[in-house]
C-alpha cells in the first residue's frame, strides 16, 4: 500500500484499521528517531513512539490538510511526550543500545566511530531543549523551518534563531573536543582521529 | 564567516549524518503494535463490531420501513389515512387517548450490570490520571482476555463498559448487557 499520508490520517479518522497499521509502520521510524535523539534512550523513544500513535488514534480527526505535514504534525505530538517523559525522569544518555554499529572490516576504525559517536550524542544531548529541538528538527529529521516550527508550536523565526544558536553551540562543543577531527576518507566514510 | 567557521559549519553538519545513520531504529515490536491495534478498536470498535453494528442497522431501518407499510396497509383498507412519519397525527379526531401504562409483559427488564474487573496485565502500566467510560458493543470471544468470564448461552456480542485511562488503554470492564 502506497498511499499518502493525508490520505491515511483521514481513513484512521474515519475508523480504517489497516489505514492504522500502515501508517504506523510507515511514521514509526520518523518519531522514534526523533524521540531518540531529544531523549537519548531507546526504551523512552518506544514509549514515546507509542505515545504518539495512541494520541493519532483519538486525534487523527483534528489534524488539518495542508497546515503543515503529517510528519511535522505526528514529530508535534511527539515533541510534547517526549518533554514530558524528560521531565519526568531525568534520563542519563549516552544509551549503548539503539546504536548498533555498522559491521566494518576494521575493529579500530569501528571502535573509534562507536566512541565518536558517543561523544556526538553527549554533545547534542548538552544543548538546551529549545536548540536541541530546532537542531533535530532541521537537521536530523529534515524538516523545513515552516514543518519545524509547525511542530514546536513557535514562529518561524524563532526556529530560525534556536537553530543558529543550536549548531553555534554544538560546533563549539566539537572545536573543544579532542575527537573531533574527521578527514574524509577514500572510501567516502568520514575517519575521526583521537587526541593523545 | 572566515574559512574556520566554515570548516566548523561543515563539520557540524557531518556529525549531525553520521549520528542519524548512527540511530538505528529496531524492528516493529509485535506485542506493542497489538497493544495499539487493540486501543484502536477500543475507540472505533473492532471490525466484526462496525460490521454488525452497520448490518444491524441497515436491518432497523427495513424493519422500521417494512412496520411502517404493514400500518399504512392495514389503515389504508379500513378506511383511514395513514399519517405522515414524522408526524403525530391524531386518528381519534381530537380526543386525547388517555396514557396507559405499558403492560407488565412488555416491559423491558434491565438486568443489573456487573462489577469492574480489573483487566489482566495493567498493573505495570502508568498510573491512571484520568480516564474515560466507553460502552461498547464486543464479542465474546474477547472477554476473557479482558478478565471476564463469558456469559453462557447467550449472543455472540455483549455490550461492556470500558474505563479508558488517559493513554488509551483499558484498565477496567464490566459488562452492561449479555
Amino acid at each position: 500500500m502506497n498511499e499518502s499520508d493525508e490520505k491515511l490520517i483521514a481513513a484512521v479518522a474515519a475508523g480504517d484499521r489497516e489505514a492504522f497499521a500502515t501508517l504506523y509502520r510507515k511514521r514509526r521510524p520518523d518519531v522514534y528517531r526523533f524521540a531518540l535523539h531529544m531523549t537519548g534512550v531507546p526504551a523512552t523513544a518506544e514509549d514515546v513512539a507509542h505515545d504518539v500513535f495512541l494520541a493519532v488514534i483519538r486525534e487523527a480527526g483534528r489534524y488539518t490538510p495542508g497546515r503543515s505535514g503529517v510528519v511535522a504534525w505526528l514529530l508535534g505530538i511527539a515533541r510534547n511526550h517526549a518533554l514530558r517523559r524528560m521531565t519526568e525522569r531525568r534520563h542519563e544518555p549516552l544509551p549503548e543500545d539503539g546504536f548498533e554499529p555498522r559491521v566494518t572490516a576494521d575493529p579500530a576504525d569501528e571502535v573509534a566511530r562507536r566512541q565518536a559517536i558517543a561523544a556526538l550524542r553527549a554533545a547534542l544531548a548538552a544543548l538546551p531543549v529549545p536548540y536541541r529541538e530546532a537542531v533535530v528538527l532541521c537537521d536530523l529529521q529534515e524538516l523545513s523551518y515552516q514543518e519545524a516550527a509547525d511542530a514546536s508550536g513557535c514562529a518561524i523565526g524563532t526556529i530560525r534563531s534556536r537553530l543558529h544558536r543550536g549548531r553555534a553551540l554544538l560546533a563549539d562543543t566539537l572545536r573543544k573536543e579532542p575527537w573531533t577531527e574527521t578527514t574524509p576518507g577514500s572510501n567516502g566514510m568520514s575517519r575521526t582521529r583521537f587526541a593523545g | 564567516m572566515d574559512r574556520d567557521d566554515t570548516r566548523i559549519e561543515r563539520h557540524v553538519a557531518d556529525a549531525l549524518r553520521r549520528l542519524n545513520d548512527a540511530a538505528v531504529v529496531p524492528p516493529v515490536d509485535d506485542s506493542r503494535e497489538a497493544a495499539l491495534l487493540a486501543a484502536f478498536d477500543a475507540e472505533h470498535g473492532s471490525p466484526a463490531v462496525r460490521a454488525r453494528r452497520e448490518s444491524k442497522g441497515r436491518r432497523r431501518d427495513h424493519w422500521h420501513l417494512a412496520a411502517f407499510a404493514a400500518a399504512a396497509a392495514v389503515l389504508i383498507a379500513v378506511g383511514i389515512p395513514p399519517a405522515a412519519p414524522g408526524r403525530h397525527g391524531d386518528p381519534s379526531g381530537g380526543q386525547m387517548a388517555p396514557h396507559t401504562p405499558p403492560s407488565s409483559s412488555r416491559d423491558v427488564r434491565l438486568e443489573p450490570p456487573s462489577d469492574f474487573v480489573i483487566v489482566p496485565g495493567t498493573e505495570g502500566l502508568p498510573p491512571m490520571e484520568s480516564g474515560t467510560l466507553v460502552r461498547m458493543d464486543v464479542p465474546v470471544a474477547m472477554l476473557p482476555a479482558y478478565g471476564v468470564t463469558p456469559p453462557a448461552g447467550r449472543s455472540n456480542v455483549v455490550t461492556a463498559d470500558f474505563v479508558v485511562a488517559q493513554d488509551g488503554l483499558p484498565r477496567a470492564v464490566r459488562v452492561v448487557a449479555p
